[in-house]
């Protein structure tokens, strides 16, 4: 027993060291720790890999200018999957004690990502999650989830507005997958708004483990819809299109941002179905603000068109930056907590690439949609901005 | 009387599928959502089941082994097809159109046979031949691991790596300068060789299409990226694809019938199959009639795959999964041991399941296959078509 002690006390000391409380405001000079947890592998690889790619040009461009401040950043790969998200973002809190999350990109992984940062008390800020409920279900994911994408109850009534009045489509399918919160809501907003304008809609559902959707899209085909609403993202998305290509005899399809991916199109093959869709950023766009990103970009990775994940990462790590230098300019230049990061973002306002970012009391800014078409590569349709 | 309804019982369904499969070559099928349509379906998804049910069949057939691993043989056969359709160039041939295309499908289907049928001899020899005499449970735990193993492999190796892929639509050659005007309503591809942190990718991305963004100074761009190669987009349409896996599955279940039932070999794997230790005495080589038999499924798991990733447009190291596990159950249903039986199965599943999807629920599909896996257990234990089993005393 007397020759344990000693052993014990030390697994004690070590283990003080390791897991001991970090002291508040740490000193200055110290680098932000920003623990990025983003799909980049599985399904929905090519939204954490823009992701990421945006985040990244963004740091180093505040590096550049700006070395009162420095980063650092940590990724994690949730793998496309929910179950790998509450883990990847575990392991940047303690590990690497991330100060605050960016990240994910589908809803229910960001969720999942949510109710960690709640318990560890820790901000969660997420480039591209749409889903209403993750900032409106505050017991749920926390007082600190925020955002600088809209949210599907604006999205979905732009698409409906869309549908009815530009496309004059009247009835709809919607094709729903209940197992993404992004693809049950989104289709919700968009029912809402088409009803209220005098439409009727027929909801199908779908499963994103299903890899055959050719009966799916032949009974969407048989209920001679005019316009199809496919709720959900590009991996689902783009061969359902292929396979509509006799089956719709182009009926227009439309969509989220779920869409916007450099691998929709050649997921979706050669095609006459015209694709619109509602997203936040478009490199197309002849906005000098959009076309400077676009140049950058190119700059950065081989003359590849930045997607909208792309310009959100961008953003949401300029939203980092802002809210860093904002609690430092209060908290007499100490290297903010956690804590002061998300006092900081609360009132934030900066302008991003994909427009003016205002973080009101409800975390989310109101911003402007754009609708694109897909036809070969992605075309500028209109930008709407909220009332 | 019994006997003539048992034998109408086998007609119907028997020329109800020459009449699907006849309308689905006259090109009739497709598009109004009616029940011809869904039986189309039905009958080409059925024909990917019963390919891969075929492999699941005959290796229990000759050994008495579920392999698991199966649906990895599949997965990798679709991703040969992926390499070589994405690698090999052969579209790039001077022939007439559509020839190339056919031509580069063709290969792309041959190599993933190979590919699958190669990797099953390996997995025999490697996995299987060692733990014969361990008894059936090693041989299912080792299956089991296998598939494990090939899944993960996947995941790791670069070239493959986690991430879906969109399947390759083989390309039509044309030279950057062959661009025509911005009216011309053709697609074009751009292949970039680097990806943004620098090693080499395979995304491909459409810049240019539809002419609408094709400026002379986005051209300049395009000449300027590392090795640009501008293609013409060329595709085979799921249609043509649903033919060719009908055509190929008639074809290979006639060669197999004469491969098992007319030759040397097919003899040596009937004896195999009705007991081990007699055939050696007879003379018959046994490791090698096991593993012509893991050669020949696999052979057929690997054209599944390149077929089934082909209609569907992508390719994981998860693609073989669903179809596997889905073949299985076609097996059993058939009655597994009995060539005509996984015919019969896969075809009866991928029917059932799409007129399901079709009148019942989509959202359901995949849990259909699961019941109506305990409705045939609990009514013929040995499957529609199996020998019934006989209790040795």
């Amino acid at each position: 027993m007397r020759r344990l002690l000693p052993s014990f006390r030390l697994a004690v000391l070590v283990a003080a060291a390791l897991f001991g409380a970090v002291p508040e405001g740490r000193a200055g000079g110290d680098p932000v720790v920003v623990g990025v947890v983003l799909p980049m592998s599985g399904d929905n690889a090519t939204f954490g890999e823009e992701s990421w790619n945006g985040i990244k040009i963004a740091e180093a461009e505040i590096a550049k200018k700006d070395p009162s401040v420095a980063f650092k950043l940590i990724l994690a790969d949730e793998q496309s999957k929910r179950e790998q998200v509450g883990p990847a973002t575990k392991t940047l809190i303690e590990n690497n004690r991330a100060a605050i999350v960016v990240g994910s990109v589908a809803s229910s992984n960001t969720m999942q990502a949510a109710i960690v940062c709640k318990e560890a008390g820790v901000p969660i800020l997420t480039p591209a999650s749409t889903n209403d409920k993750l900032t409106s279900e505050v017991e749920k994911y926390g007082e600190d989830v925020f955002r600088v994408c809209f949210q599907d109850s604006f999205q979905g009534t732009m698409l409906g507005r869309f549908a009815t009045k530009t496309l004059k489509a009247k009835k709809a399918v919607a094709l729903v997958d209940k197992g993404q919160a992004y693809s049950v809501g989104l289709a919700a907003q968009f029912e809402k708004e088409f009803v209220a304008l005098g439409g009727t809609v027929v909801t199908e559902y779908y499963t994103s483990a299903d890899k055959d959707y050719t009966t799916l899209v032949q009974k969407v085909g048989g209920l001679k819809p005019e316009v199809i609403l496919i709720s959900g993202y590009y991996p689902q998305a783009g061969p359902m299109i292929k396979l509509g290509k006799d089956a719709w005899k182009g009926v227009p399809v439309i969509g989220g941002d779920g869409l916007d991916s450099p691998d929709l199109l050649p997921l979706a093959g050669e095609t006459d179905i015209k694709v619109y869709f509602t997203s936040h950023f478009v490199a197309s766009d002849t906005d000098p603000l959009v076309q400077g990103f676009v140049t950058k970009y190119q700059e950065a990775y081989a003359g590849a068109d930045p997607g909208a994940m792309a310009a959100l990462g961008y953003d949401a790590m300029y939203a980092v930056y802002e809210a860093a230098k904002k609690a430092m300019a209060a908290n007499g230049g100490a290297t903010p907590t956690g804590k002061q990061l998300a006092a900081a973002l609360r009132g934030l306002e900066f302008t991003g690439v994909t427009g003016k970012i205002v973080i009101g009391p409800d975390r989310t800014p109101r911003k402007a949609v754009v609708i694109v078409q897909a036809a070969g590569n992605f075309q500028f349709v209109e930008k709407i901005l909220p009332e | 009387m019994t006997l003539r309804l048992r034998n109408l019982a086998r007609a119907l369904p028997a020329l109800a599928l020459g009449y699907v499969v006849a309308r689905m070559f006259a090109g009739d099928v497709g598009g109004d959502g009616t029940l011809l349509d869904y039986l189309a379906i039905g009958t080409a998804q059925g024909a990917i089941y019963a390919f891969v049910a075929l492999g699941y069949t005959m290796v229990y057939g000759v050994i008495r082994l579920i392999n698991f691993a199966h649906g990895e043989f599949f997965m990798v056969g679709a991703f040969a097809g992926y390499f070589v359709l994405r690698d090999a160039g052969i579209e790039k041939l001077a022939w007439p159109q559509p020839w190339p295309l056919v031509a580069s499908y063709a290969v792309a289907l041959v190599a993933g046979a190979l590919a699958a049928a190669l990797l099953a001899l390996l997995a025999e020899a490697l996995c299987y031949r060692p733990i014969r005499k361990a008894g059936r449970i090693a041989a299912l735990l080792t299956a089991v691991g296998l598939s494990l193993l090939l899944q993960n492999l996947a995941r790791q190796w670069p070239p493959i790596g986690p991430t879906q892929r969109p399947w390759p639509a083989p390309r039509l050659w044309a030279a950057a300068a062959d661009v025509p005007s911005p009216a011309d309503g053709n697609y074009y591809e751009i292949r970039t060789f680097k990806s943004p942190s620098g090693e080499s990718v395979d995304r491909e991305k459409l810049v240019v299409a539809k002419g609408q963004r094709l400026t002379p100074a986005n051209l300049q761009r395009l000449e300027a990226l590392p090795g640009p190669q501008v293609f013409r987009k060329g595709e085979l349409s799921p249609a043509l694809v649903d033919r060719s896996i009908v055509l190929m599955l008639g074809l290979s279940t006639l060669v197999l019938w004469f491969l098992v039932q007319r030759t040397k070999t097919g003899k040596a794997m009937r004896a195999v199959s009705e007991d081990h230790a007699a055939a050696r005495l007879m003379g018959v080589n046994v490791n090698r009639v096991i593993a012509a038999t893991f050669f020949l499924g696999a052979f057929l798991a690997g054209l599944g795959g390149v077929a089934f990733c082909a209609k569907y447009g992508q390719v994981d190291p998860l693609s073989g999964f669903m179809p596997g596990l889905k073949a299985f159950i076609a097996a059993v249903v058939g009655g597994i041991g009995s060539i005509p039986g996984a015919v019969v199965g896969g075809l009866f599943l991928g029917v059932s399941e799409n007129l399901f999807a079709a009148y019942v629920s989509t959202e359901w599909k995949d849990a259909l296959a699961f019941v109506l896996l305990v409705a045939v257990l609990l009514s013929k234990p040995t499957g529609l078509l199996g020998r019934p089993y006989r209790e040795k005393i």
